[in-house]
């Protein structure tokens, strides 16, 4: 072996340990941020965490009001954004492919896919919370929606991009209208992709703390009325870790190791779902 | 559903075109629901007008809302380093300065470690190891910024002002210029904390792009450089990058664009010091920390008001960076 | 590329039926179309004869499958595509805008290169033709569904299993599906668009069969690039080169004595 081709070598064992190197440091990373979450999570951990409201200062409690309430936040979100992503998502691949305002809507979707999530915060307590004169659940809702919004088109899009246009022709061909085609042909096709892009914005939206923090603050106590401020996981978190009393610091760490979880299990949900489904074809 | 023009069906002869020649008698029987078909369609359009609707609410609300700081600073908002709640004065730049350092930061050490994983993950991992270290990657990308907030406060602060900062203080004491940029008290968070835990947090969006822009490098023009005796960084640096360089840069500023408006973890760090310095360990703000840390204290009308301008201001460069970002990784996929 | 035959080998080949002299079914009047700037069909001129087989050849690129697309309108489905010129199909002229496409289809079916099952069951595949038209109960749906499917041979191999998903058929069982399907509407015409090129011989053997014992109630017209297929199946056949006809004849004639120079180059593999 030549010095030339000696020095290659050595340059590329040089590169493939810096490679693996970084990998394994991000590695170490991610078990360090995930073991952290797990021991404090589960040394918080207890029964009454589903029970008991979230607890005055110095006093010990439970999440059960945050818990309820960012359920209802996440579900009145999602309410709004499935039906709006999936049509917004179907005109792009369905009615507009090729068109000027297709590729303009795409386009804005993919920025928005990436926007700040704090900016959704903002645009709805100037649009809601300040013409209305308080902070409520209907207001956190609606940011929660923008931010899910665009997750949803474009998972719908790309779904239904999948569905071969041999078999909408077909469905055509038998003379079907086009509505009737996209309804039964392409999203049945599409169906599995369409629900993993919801549940993947459910994901999403689930540990989102700084739009409810000008929508729909927080609450103390036991409230279902989406129309005054409520309390929810990811800002009663932030408050809680953000103070001294112990208590309260490992109930901001159960709630995180809850919502982790949570959006741990829809994405494994939504992945094995996608997997079992492209399996077939 | 009715059917017009429509017999009822006898198995044993329903042929149409026996029926009576000379028309076609079939009417479908969504003839009827003629009205759902269009009114799907409008919904439809209507949906994805509502996506623009979304944009420019987002533009004109901030707008409104930023109004009377613009009336009352004009663009000097921009450049203005005093942010005093107290009298009222408010400017932008000490707000700016923390974002673009947390995030210089943070891209400087998010881009090689995630060129590095896309490049594992694609070209040298074995395969049974790739896929894991796919989802591993993408649970990077799905923990809350809330939770690394409280990680990088409670665990790695602390970490990191004893073994990092400290060390790294005392070793640029004396060294000219440097000793300015690597001083600040050692205390954890600050600036140079943000930057590092914002490099983990976009790192995974980095990677998980340029791992599918690699993919989409052909694989014989690979083969081609292993045929004439390339190692793998050779391949890699002669042919992969070359061709994936302009969809690469828009995965950098598709992280950048993160950066910039990452607010919850970076509020538990930064420090929230409204305050310029050049020293990268000292407290800052960002302009998103800043908006998250004050608005519900933002009692007077001017004060809120500039809290908005930073969320306009906000709003527009992370549009330019993420329709840049756009652009680039859209010339790949077209 | 076909292995060259010379006439007098293709006439062992003889179709199972002769040829009938028919009534016309479909006639084609200074038929034009346009892909955008693209004239793809010039001034055809053609009539298609009632209850029999149509072949339509000639090398890729020459209009065959634009004009089996025309006789049931679905190339309206993309914009930038127009046809301009008469078909006639029972007296009416099916270009014309205000001619009701839906029920166009339902009486002219069509059956596509690759097959083409919905993602649902095997029965559903053919209930939903039936239903975008009527409602019938469900001993009548299960009655037409088990007619089409005999009808397109294939009921004894998936009779047992009517309820799995159309996509876990063989290629070859998933394109007789397609055939029930399209046959479930009860059309007077069916157009086929190489109906065999993604099959293999075996499944090819069979729809050919399955097109032969068809013919006694549907005016078929099928585009293949197989020229064994057109002389195997049809009993008419056209042959187009660059947007037109260059022939037209009976299959028999057109493979022992064609007219044309050009014609009996492409017959003969002399070109493609």
């Amino acid at each position: 072996m030549n010095a030339v081709v000696k020095r290659r070598q050595f340059a590329n064992i040089i590169a493939r340990m810096l490679i693996v190197a970084a990998t394994l440091l991000v590695l170490a990373f991610l078990v360090w941020i995930c073991s952290v979450l797990l021991y404090q999570g589960f040394s918080a951990f207890k029964p009454s965490l589903f029970t008991e409201m979230t607890p005055p200062p110095g006093e010990s409690g439970g999440l059960a009001n945050a818990i309820m309430g960012s359920f209802l936040l996440v579900a009145a979100a999602m309410l709004v954004a499935t039906p709006v992503g999936l049509l917004a998502g179907t005109y792009l691949n369905e009615y507009g492919k090729g068109t000027l305002l297709a590729t303009i809507v795409r386009f804005v979707n993919d920025v928005l896919l990436a926007k700040p999530s704090i900016l959704a915060g903002l645009f709805i307590y100037e649009i809601l919370v300040a013409p209305m004169g308080g902070f409520s659940g209907w207001a956190g809702s609606a940011a929660l929606a923008i931010i899910a919004i665009p997750v949803v088109v474009r998972t719908t899009e790309d779904m239904l991009n999948l569905v071969p246009n041999s078999m909408r022709e077909a469905a055509y061909a038998l003379g079907a209208s086009r509505s009737k085609v996209i309804l039964s042909v392409s999203y049945r096709a599409a169906r599995v992709g369409m629900t993993t892009g919801i549940l993947l914005s459910v994901a999403r939206i689930a540990g989102e703390t700084a739009p409810l923090l000008f929508t729909a603050l927080n609450n103390q106590f036991w409230s279902t009325d989406m129309s005054s401020s409520m309390a929810n996981l990811p800002v009663m978190i932030f408050q809680f870790a953000m103070n001294p009393y112990p208590d309260w610091q490992a109930l901001a760490w159960a709630g995180a190791l809850l919502i982790t979880l949570t959006i741990l299990v829809l994405s494994i949900i939504s992945r094995v779902v996608l997997r079992s489904a492209t399996a077939q074809h | 559903m009715t059917k017009p023009n429509m017999t009822l069906v006898d198995n044993t002869k329903t042929k149409a075109h026996e029926e009576a020649a000379g028309s076609f008698q079939r009417s479908p029987r969504f003839m009827n629901g003629e009205g759902f078909n269009s009114t799907f369609k409008w919904l439809s359009i209507c949906s994805a007008m509502f996506i623009l609707v979304i944009l420019g609410g987002f533009f004109v609300s901030l707008t409104m809302g930023a109004w009377p700081a613009i009336s009352k600073f004009g663009l000097s908002f921009i450049w203005t380093s005093t942010w005093n709640p107290v009298t009222e004065q408010f400017g932008a730049l000490p707000a700016i300065a923390g974002t673009l350092i947390t995030s210089g930061i943070a891209i400087v050490l998010a881009v090689p470690l995630a060129f590095a994983i896309a490049i594992y993950i694609t070209q040298l991992a074995p395969r049974w190891l790739r896929h894991p270290l796919g989802i591993a990657i993408e649970l990077l990308a799905a923990i809350p910024s809330i939770i690394y907030g409280m990680w990088g406060l409670f665990f790695f602060a602390p970490v990191f002002a004893e073994y990092v900062q400290e060390p790294v203080i005392n070793a640029f004491e004396n060294v000219p210029f440097l000793s300015s940029i690597f001083a600040g008290p050692a205390i954890g968070i600050g600036m140079a904390t943000a930057g590092i835990v914002l490099a983990i947090m976009i790192l995974p969006f980095i990677a998980a792009v340029m791992r599918d822009v690699i993919d989409t490098v052909p694989k014989r023009l690979k083969e081609s450089g292993y045929a004439v005796g390339a190692t793998d960084w050779e391949v890699t640096r002669a042919i992969i990058i070359p061709h994936c360089k302009t969809a690469m840069t828009g995965a950098i500023f598709l992280g950048l664009g993160r950066a910039l408006g990452e607010t919850m973890a970076v509020t538990f760090i930064v420090g929230n010091a409204n305050r310029i310095t050049g020293a990268i360990f000292a407290p800052g703000n960002t302009i998103a920390s800043t908006i998250a840390n004050e608005f519900q204290e933002a009692y007077t009308e001017i004060h809120s008001s500039s809290l908005i301008a930073l969320g306009l201001l906000l709003f527009i460069i992370t549009f330019i960076v993420l329709a840049i970002a756009r652009l680039m990784l859209n010339r790949i996929s077209s | 590329m076909e292995i060259a035959m010379t006439p007098s080998e293709l006439l062992n080949i003889e179709p199972s039926k002769p040829a009938l002299a028919t009534e016309i079914d479909i006639s084609i009047r200074d038929l034009n179309f346009y892909y955008g700037n693209n004239h793809s069909l010039k001034n055809i001129n053609l009539e298609i004869g009632r209850n029999e087989t149509t072949a339509i050849i000639g090398p890729s690129g020459c209009g065959k499958s634009t004009l089996l697309r025309v006789l049931n309108r679905i190339y309206t489905l993309y914009p930038g595509q127009e046809a301009k010129g008469q078909v006639i199909i029972d007296n009416q002229n099916i270009l014309d805008p205000k001619m009701n496409v839906s029920a166009l289809r339902a009486r002219v079916g069509m059956v596509f290169q690759s097959p083409t099952p919905f993602p649902m069951s095997i029965y559903d595949n053919i209930a939903y033709g039936i239903r975008l038209y009527e409602k019938p109960s469900r001993r009548e749906m299960d009655a037409r569904v088990e007619k089409a499917l005999r009808s397109a041979a294939l009921w004894d191999e998936v009779k047992d299993k009517l309820h799995q998903s159309g996509q876990s058929l063989s290629g070859g069982q998933q394109q007789r599906l397609c055939i029930a399907r399209t046959i479930a509407l009860e059309p007077q015409v069916l157009l086929l668009d190489e109906p065999t090129s993604a099959l293999d011989p075996v499944s090819t053997s069979k729809i050919e069969d399955l097109l032969d014992t068809l013919r006694d109630e549907y005016t078929i017209v099928i585009v293949t690039h197989n020229m064994q297929q057109a002389a195997r199946v049809s009993q008419k056949t056209v042959f187009m080169y660059l947007g037109e006809i260059v022939e037209v004849a009976e299959t028999d004639e057109m493979f022992l004595r064609p007219k044309k120079e050009r014609t009996k180059n492409y017959i003969t593999g002399r070109f493609g």
